[in-house]
């Protein structure tokens, strides 16, 4: 958690830019009941403060990207944190998260096809030392992707 | 699914927008050299095929949901098509694929705290019939988390640098 504390308001135009990035900023302020320049200022803010990126988002499949994996591994506990910055710094790695469980680490790979997949698994893995063993699925269908989590719905709401 | 036949100017503009999304077509137009109305027609075409979408993104963690998850799914093959439809109507499952390997469906699920997830498991994720087994990877950190996945940047790169 950040020191930066969300308001109501702040929750209120996340979930408009997470419904549509581009809506603008009088039509939120209009929904919202604020000065056009408040929410262009909050905005400002919240993009500043790293809790609001607002972006293109490409479908992996559509630009050509055929092969999409999340992959579990399992790594020496000293080596943690080394290893989950390694696997950030890679481009074909979308996402890294450190976790409990089976796996210590899981991370998601997007790459163009099942060789890409098969050279990240066998040669970049194996160049990491500390990587014990991986559980590899490989995204046959993707049933939902939905990131606008309703920012309303929080811990201290409950 | 086929991928989208993308010309170099549709490429050009993803790789714009990826890295900022509300950047204005006036903006994208005076880089990329083309009319204003060009681009409007460009990025609503990729909206409309599902290429591309502009969105505002967070950091869960960051936000005060405090539970995120990756749920590993054994399931019945016969009740494949009923699982997902059951597993795509709750709202704390935000990303659901299905994959090969040693389980059958992943889920990643966004709660604001453990209590929820336990909810999740014990009763809503017990009451769908066909679910064989989970494995639950309860996220502490998230390292890294992009968005620009799509290799375009090149695309850019070579037109002198705007960035």
């Amino acid at each position: 958690m950040t020191g930066f504390a969300l308001d109501q308001f702040d929750r209120d135009i996340i979930r408009l830019l997470q419904q549509d990035g581009r809506m603008p900023f009088l039509t939120i302020a209009q929904q919202l009941g604020l000065a056009e320049g408040t929410v262009r200022r909050r905005v400002g803010k919240l993009m500043d403060e790293g809790l609001l990126k607002i972006v293109g988002i490409a479908s992996p499949f559509k630009v050509g990207l055929q092969t999409v994996a999340i992959v579990g591994l399992k790594v020496d506990r000293g080596k943690l944190q080394p290893i989950a910055e390694e696997l950030s710094g890679l481009t074909e790695v979308r996402y890294v998260a450190l976790s409990t469980g089976n796996y210590d680490l899981v991370i998601e790979v997007v790459v163009g096809s099942n060789d890409e997949l098969l050279t990240f698994l066998v040669d970049t893995l194996r160049e990491i030392p500390g990587i014990n063993n991986t559980g590899t699925s490989v995204v046959l269908k993707v049933a939902k992707e939905d990131l606008a989590w309703d920012p309303n719905q929080t811990n201290t709401s409950l | 699914m086929q991928p989208f036949g993308l010309d170099d100017l549709d490429k050009k503009i993803l790789a714009y927008l990826q890295q900022e999304g509300r950047m204005t077509f006036v903006t994208l137009a005076a880089y990329l050299g083309v009319s204003e109305g060009t681009i409007r027609k460009r990025v609503k075409r990729l909206e409309e095929h599902g290429v591309m979408k502009t969105m505002g993104v967070t950091d869960p963690l960051k936000m005060g949901l405090d539970t995120v998850a990756f749920i590993w799914f054994k399931v019945d093959r016969h009740h494949m098509d009923s699982v997902i439809k059951s597993l795509n109507a709750l709202d704390a499952v935000r990303y659901l694929v299905v994959t090969t390997g040693g389980h059958d469906l992943v889920a990643m699920v966004v709660l604001p705290n453990r209590t929820k997830l336990v909810a999740l498991l014990n009763e809503q994720l017990a009451s769908i019939e066909g679910i064989v087994s989970t494995e639950t990877s309860i996220v502490l950190q998230i390292h890294k988390q992009i968005y620009d996945w799509a290799p375009f940047s090149h695309c850019i790169a070579e037109d002198g640098g705007q960035r």
